[in-house]
């Protein structure tokens, strides 16, 4: 995968944030990862922890929010989690697309002193 | 004796605990006054929301507005490596109209797949991501800067053969293409959710395999239906030519 390419992108976003909101250095920074946005995690704060080191943001954690894939029916209404292959409707029997929240990537907050 | 004339010059004069209130004395009054210094380590959050790939989809959607402006049509066609795309394109470029199309060939090497698509009429720039595992906007701007714009009225863009990474990345496309062949199983689309759930049409490929591979026709169908309830699908052969005529139809309508 390409958790460098994001932790990067990340990294740099933050720098930018804090540096123009006068701070002396980064705390934390939180992120919200769906299920379905192909990132794994484990290997985003590998890739943080690894590229921030000598730079600006270095010392800032990286707090993970993560979101299960949802789907929703079409007809009903009904929200559900996914189970496997598992993507239809309880009530109806039919095919449910996933809710967009699945798949965000989102930088939520950054703290800083 | 030095009197504080400001509160930097202040701050530079001593050091102390920050955040806590002292006193000084002002031998001009000759009285003690005490101040609380402004912390500077004062632990304040910046809320943000907003997409960690964000500098990606500012350009991709700089792309779109682009192509939009150009008439032209620009399609992000994606698979696992050995799905079709390649040839796939050789097939479709040679009935398309002459000049009416152009192609972005994404791959980590080689131009391979770039020479396969010359001398059938379309504009063809091979793009080498190097270790990148899928294409972004940025390479689609940049390659996009080689092309002449005149008469184009599609955009074939084959990314990188991969079905996970490239659906985090949005190039400016009109319409995501998914290319599956028969030979992959008929469970792949439920398999990778991200990419098959942002299809707006997808392709299965090499019918003309599928009594030899033992596919399930329609439990592929059906699993299609799951993971991308909003695409059309089209099943087709670009060897035997099955199908090519509903692609064709879907690609000028």
């Amino acid at each position: 995968m390409h958790e460098s390419v994001v932790a990067g992108e990340l990294l740099r976003t933050v720098e930018e944030r804090a540096r123009a909101a006068g701070a002396a250095r980064v705390i934390a920074v939180g992120v919200r990862i769906g299920a379905l946005s192909g990132l794994v995690p484990e290997a985003l704060s590998f890739a943080f922890e690894a590229l921030q080191v000598d730079t600006f943001v270095a010392g800032a954690v990286l707090d993970i929010e993560r979101v299960e894939a949802l789907c929703q029916c079409e007809l009903c209404g009904l929200v559900f989690p996914v189970e496997e292959s598992k993507r239809r409707c309880v009530a109806c029997g039919i095919p449910a697309p996933f809710v967009p929240n699945s798949d965000c990537l989102l930088l939520t907050r950054v703290e800083v002193e | 004796m030095i009197r504080p004339a400001s509160g930097e010059e202040h701050h530079s004069e001593h050091s102390h605990a920050s955040g806590h209130p002292h006193r000084h004395f002002d031998e001009t009054t000759g009285t003690w006054f005490e101040h609380e210094h402004a912390s500077k380590s004062q632990p304040s959050v910046i809320e943000l929301y907003e997409p960690i790939l964000a500098r990606n989809d500012r350009l991709a959607e700089r792309n779109r507005g682009f192509f939009e402006a150009h008439g032209v049509r620009a399609l992000n066609l994606m698979s696992s490596p050995g799905a079709g795309k390649t040839t796939l394109l050789e097939k479709t470029l040679t009935s398309l109209p002459a000049g009416s199309a152009a192609v972005l060939v994404g791959d980590l090497a080689t131009d391979l797949d770039g020479r396969r698509l010359d001398g059938r009429g379309a504009q063809v720039l091979q793009i080498t991501t190097g270790t990148a595992c899928h294409l972004d906007a940025v390479m689609v701007a940049e390659a996009s800067r080689q092309l002449h714009w005149e008469g184009l009225k599609l955009l074939l863009i084959e990314n990188v053969g991969n079905l996970v990474c490239p659906a985090s990345f949005d190039l400016g496309e009109s319409q995501r293409v998914i290319l599956f062949s028969v030979t992959e199983g008929e469970d792949k689309p439920l398999k990778y959710p991200p990419v098959f759930h942002r299809a707006d049409l997808v392709l299965v490929t090499k019918t003309d395999m599928a009594a030899a591979a033992g596919f399930d026709r329609e439990l592929a169908l059906e699993n299609l239906a799951i993971a991308a309830p909003h695409a059309r699908v089209i099943e087709l052969s670009a060897r035997t030519g099955e199908g090519m005529d509903a692609w064709l139809a879907w690609l000028q309508g």
